[in-house]
């Protein structure tokens, strides 16, 4: 009876979750018109505990979304704008000293938030990015010479201009390793775009939370648990295996890129309501989890995602 | 649902590096084929490999079908307007050179390659039937490595670099068992690697059925290696001895001395070998495309299949179309013939009705200066030797009509033909009877293994003069003129060595030491591997002490290898078994199986839902049926804890599933 009970219970907090994925994605589908793919796929990097990084020329929406996703979540949410003066302690903190308290007081910087926009990520000096970045990978800063946790959950979503504008500082391949997804968003629509140009002109209300951190974190635990059986593993490893093969890319996917794959991919399975992942899980993952991490060498038109796609073996047989 | 980008072309060409890779395969394996091959054969194929390999540098796409079937045609049509069939050894091995180039490109998937590697290992195969040489089965193992490395490549995830050692150490491990086969198979008689139909159709150098004045002398040229002897008692006999008999000319028309088929009519030659100078010796000769068997002068019999010819020469029953052993007994004295038919007396002493008037009235002036033939014959050597007579590879011209007396009295420069045939016509006008004998004179030693090599350069002419009382006896009037050539080989004897081949000059520099070491090397291949036939495999058993068990160690040999073929056939069933040993894999390939088999195959990047659901919005009455299938295998591949139910749920229905039995039509 008690197992019967705790099953039931499960379906039941399965579908909360359903419901609740189902709800975010509609509030953001208000603010980023006609691109449910891309909303599913930074909600995804959210799940996934990873960072996202949005690569798309000016003003297509790379904020709207980043906002949009701290306000439906119920994030703590703060902005920096990446300039090529800015100084890694404008975005980790600094301490003052207080003449009432006669001693230093930290002032923290704005990477104490839930949600970080770095916008404009390429824009800023090599110093000040990896300062960034070092916070995105660790989870923690260290700052004259005490070691703060920056607290669970914690995304950075970082906007850059594509690599040709001028002015711009590339991130190096190991800081894009740091980032789990790289989307892109592309103009809207026809049909969108109008009703974006018939829409207000003013600046839309906030969204109204649908979630808060703690749902949050429980759905990241329960991405964490989603099934992936050895027909995926082995799917990943061919993958991963064919990715290094020589003469096919630059460089092959690391081991933090399979498991980057494997969680955006049980990220997936949750968006998609399954409790188990799919090769197609893997597969809608794919291009925004590796095209970042790869080159092919042979600078063809294909995508690194597609020949890993075109090339490896879905179903092991 | 998830929805996988599979928006790209398919099926897509290989990895650039594989391509690149199968493309130099098939590149190096072809190599030498362009060597041999007609040119404009060699420059398509060269010109197919370099577009392939620029095509697959630069990641081009594989052509159409279109182009691909034009190609494929052309190539056919050339090969037939070329050699005017498709069969055969160089039209077959130039078709499957061009062929090959062009299955570059539509290689596409795994099996593709299996197959383009496959005959790429047959077109390995094939340079033996161009050249069985050492170096060319060393070329052939490295190929060997390299297509068995492109095995492993296409097969396996595994770096080049280790399908490298991973080939070697396969090798390896199939060496002991390929030795093995290689001593106790059963070995067929006659040649394994010459195909029928193109024997004679390849330039061969060495004696020939006619002599006129320049065949032998263009032979003096070439230094290939006519035979290679090996006594095993004894020595080689003195220089002066050293003569190989190859064929007999009985008549001479037309400036030309022919052995011709009706000598064939003579009774056999009657030989008395002197009993205490008989030679034996091992005898190793390359393909002649004659069935003539050299052997000293004069010989006995052999141990290889033949018959005594008027001429005393031994023909073997068959052309000899590839390297041969045999032992050869010969006598050094001997009385050939001691009464001579009036049938040989007569073609013996048969010339022309005209012609050569000069010769004639010579000879027959001796003749009544003479008392008996042996004057005559020492008249006519004693000419050759007072007279201002040159040896030569490079003699003047002489008319065709009136050869004889032009070299005779005219031009005086020669070679051992023109002598030997010269004389030949003197004794015959003169009224003895002659014939002109071809064959070797000389040899040298191997520098490395005890045996001797006999070059074509070391071509000779002679005559032989049938006395009373003594049967033929040989006469060579080169020797008169030349005596050096008879110690010393043509170098000795020319004074205008330029022309002879280096082989068959007389200093012996670094670069010939390097060559008569090579030769050594390729005499010990030619006696251990290429000449391992029946006999030999006989011999080699008998001194293992296994010789009564031939047959029964053939056999057993035989079944091993059949039941090694069965073993790997049960092996790789089983395997198969054992990969679809779960019932849902099977039952899921057999559902893909049927599938394919309506025009559904899975693409290998689709997963099973994503194919489930192409084909469901292809064939819709096949949707509600499939869709538990797929919805089935899901849960049982990838969904946690499916219950067994589940599994005989599943297969169950795969089972069932028939995609051609004929349904409702859905409302």
């Amino acid at each position: 009876m008690s197992a019967g009970d705790t099953a039931a219970r499960a379906a039941q907090r399965d579908d909360a979750t359903t419901d609740g994925l189902q709800r975010v994605r509609e509030a953001l589908a208000t603010r980023v018109l006609g691109k449910p793919r891309q909303i599913d796929q930074a909600l995804a990097c959210v799940l996934a505990e990873g960072h996202l990084l949005i690569e798309d020329v000016p003003g297509v929406g790379k904020t709207t979304l980043a906002h949009g996703l701290a306000q439906a979540l119920g994030l703590s949410f703060s902005r920096v704008q990446f300039t090529s003066d800015l100084l890694p302690s404008d975005i980790l903190g600094v301490s003052v000293f207080d003449r009432n308290a006669a001693d230093f007081r930290f002032t923290p910087g704005p990477i104490f938030a839930q949600m970080v926009l770095a916008d404009e990520i390429n824009r800023a000096s090599p110093r000040t990015q990896s300062a960034l970045l070092e916070a995105m990978a660790e989870g923690q800063v260290t700052i004259e010479g005490r070691t703060r946790d920056l607290g669970r959950p914690f995304t950075v979503i970082a906007t850059q201009n594509p690599v040709d504008q001028s002015g711009t500082f590339n991130l190096p391949d190991s800081q894009l390793d740091r980032f789990l997804m790289r989307i892109t968003l592309g103009y809207p629509p026809l049909g969108e775009e109008k009703r974006l140009l018939a829409g207000r002109t003013e600046r839309a209300e906030p969204l109204a939370p649908v979630i808060d951190a703690a749902v949050l974190a429980q759905w990241q635990r329960a991405v964490a648990a989603v099934t992936t059986r050895d027909a995926v593993l082995d799917y990943l490893l061919r993958l991963l295996r064919f990715s290094r093969r020589e003469g096919v890319f630059v460089q092959g996917l690391s081991p933090r890129a399979g498991l980057a794959l494997r969680r955006a991919a049980q990220a997936w399975a949750l968006l998609s309501a399954r409790d188990f992942v799919l090769p197609e899980d893997v597969q809608a993952v794919l291009p925004a989890v590796v095209d970042h991490r790869l080159t092919a060498t042979d600078g063809g038109d294909r995508t690194p995602s597609t020949i890993l796609l075109e090339q490896v073996d879905a179903i092991a047989g | 649902m998830s929805r996988a980008a599979t928006t790209a072309s398919w099926p897509p060409a290989p990895a650039r590096g594989q391509r690149l890779r199968l493309t130099g395969c098939l590149a190096l394996v072809a190599l030498p084929h362009l060597f041999h091959l007609p040119p404009w054969v060699s420059a398509i194929a060269a010109t197919l490999l370099v577009w392939q390999a620029q095509a697959a540098w630069r990641s081009r796409p594989l052509p159409g079908r279109l182009i691909r079937f034009a190609l494929a045609a052309a190539a056919l049509g050339s090969v037939l307007a070329g050699f005017g069939r498709i069969s055969g050894q160089e039209a077959g091995v130039s078709l499957l050179v061009m062929l090959l180039a062009l299955k570059l490109c539509e290689i596409r998937s795994h099996r593709d390659a299996m197959v383009f590697l496959s005959l790429t290992a047959f077109l390995l195969i094939t340079q033996f039937l161009f050249s069985q040489s050492l170096a060319m089965a060393v070329y052939l193992v490295i190929g060997t490595w390299l297509i068995t490395a492109a095995f492993i490549d296409v097969s396996s995830e595994i770096a080049p670099t280790g399908a490298f050692t991973h080939s070697a150490r396969l090798l390896l491990q199939a060496l002991p068992v390929a030795a093995l086969l290689f001593v106790l198979f059963p070995r067929v008689p006659g040649p394994l690697w010459g195909l029928p139909s193109d024997a004679g159709a390849r330039a061969t150098t060495g004696l020939s059925e006619r002599m006129s004045p320049g065949s032998i002398s263009s032979l003096a040229t070439s230094d290939a290696v006519a035979l290679r002897v090996r006594f095993p008692a004894g020595d080689m006999p003195p220089a002066p001895a050293r003569y190989w008999r190859g064929p007999v000319f009985w008549d001479f028309d037309d400036g030309t001395w022919r052995g011709s088929p009706a000598a064939d009519a003579l009774p056999a030659a009657d030989i008395r070998p002197v009993a205490d100078a008989i030679v034996r010796a091992d005898i190793t000769l390359e393909a002649t495309r004659h069935p003539w068997l050299i052997a000293l002068d004069v010989p006995l019999g052999t141990d290889h299949r033949s018959r005594m010819s008027p001429g005393a020469t031994l023909y073997a029953e068959d052309d000899i179309d590839e390297r041969i052993r045999y032992h050869a007994r010969s006598a050094l004295a001997y009385r050939l013939d001691p009464r001579l038919g009036a049938a040989a007396r007569e073609r013996a002493t048969r010339l022309p009705a005209g012609g050569n008037p000069r010769a004639r009235a010579t000879a027959r002036r001796w003749r009544t200066q003479a008392d008996a033939p042996q004057g005559i014959v020492d008249r006519a050597l004693t000419h050759f030797r007072e007279h201002p007579f040159h040896y030569t590879l490079s003699p003047a011209r002489t008319g065709r009509d009136s050869s004889i007396d032009d070299f005779l009295f005219e031009t005086r420069e020669g070679f051992c033909e023109h002598y030997a045939g010269a004389f030949t016509f003197l004794m015959r006008a003169a009224g003895v009877p002659a014939r002109v004998v071809t064959g070797y004179q000389g040899g040298e030693r191997a520098l490395v293994g005890d045996y001797w090599v006999v070059r074509n350069s070391d071509a000779h002419a002679w005559s032989e003069v049938w006395l009373d009382g003594r049967g033929w006896v040989r006469v060579d009037p080169t020797a008169a003129v030349a005596p050096g050539r008879i110690e010393a080989g043509v170098a000795g004897s020319l004074s205008d060595s330029q022309a002879l081949p280096y082989m068959a000059r007389a200093d012996e520099g670094a670069w010939y030491r390097m060559q008569m070491l090579w030769d050594g090397v390729n005499a010990a291949w030619n006696r251990w591997f290429l000449a391992y036939g029946p006999q030999q495999q006989q011999r080699l058993l008998e001194r293992i002490g296994l010789g009564g068990l031939r047959g029964a160690l053939v056999a057993l040999t035989f079944g091993v290898a059949v039941l090694l073929g069965l073993l790997a056939l049960w092996l790789g069933w089983r395997m198969r078994q054992r990969r679809a040993a779960d019932p849902v894999t099977r039952q899921w390939q057999r559902v893909c199986d049927r599938l394919a088999a309506i025009g559904y195959p899975r693409a290998r990047h689709e997963g099973p839902q994503a194919y489930g659901a192409r084909v469901a919005r292809a064939r819709p009455d096949l949707a509600d049926e499939l869709g538990a299938i797929v919805a089935g295998y899901i849960r049982l591949c990838y969904a946690a804890n499916p219950g067994s139910a589940d599994t005989q749920a599943f297969v169950a229905r795969a089972a069932a599933f028939d995609p051609r039995r004929p349904r409702k039509p859905r409302d």
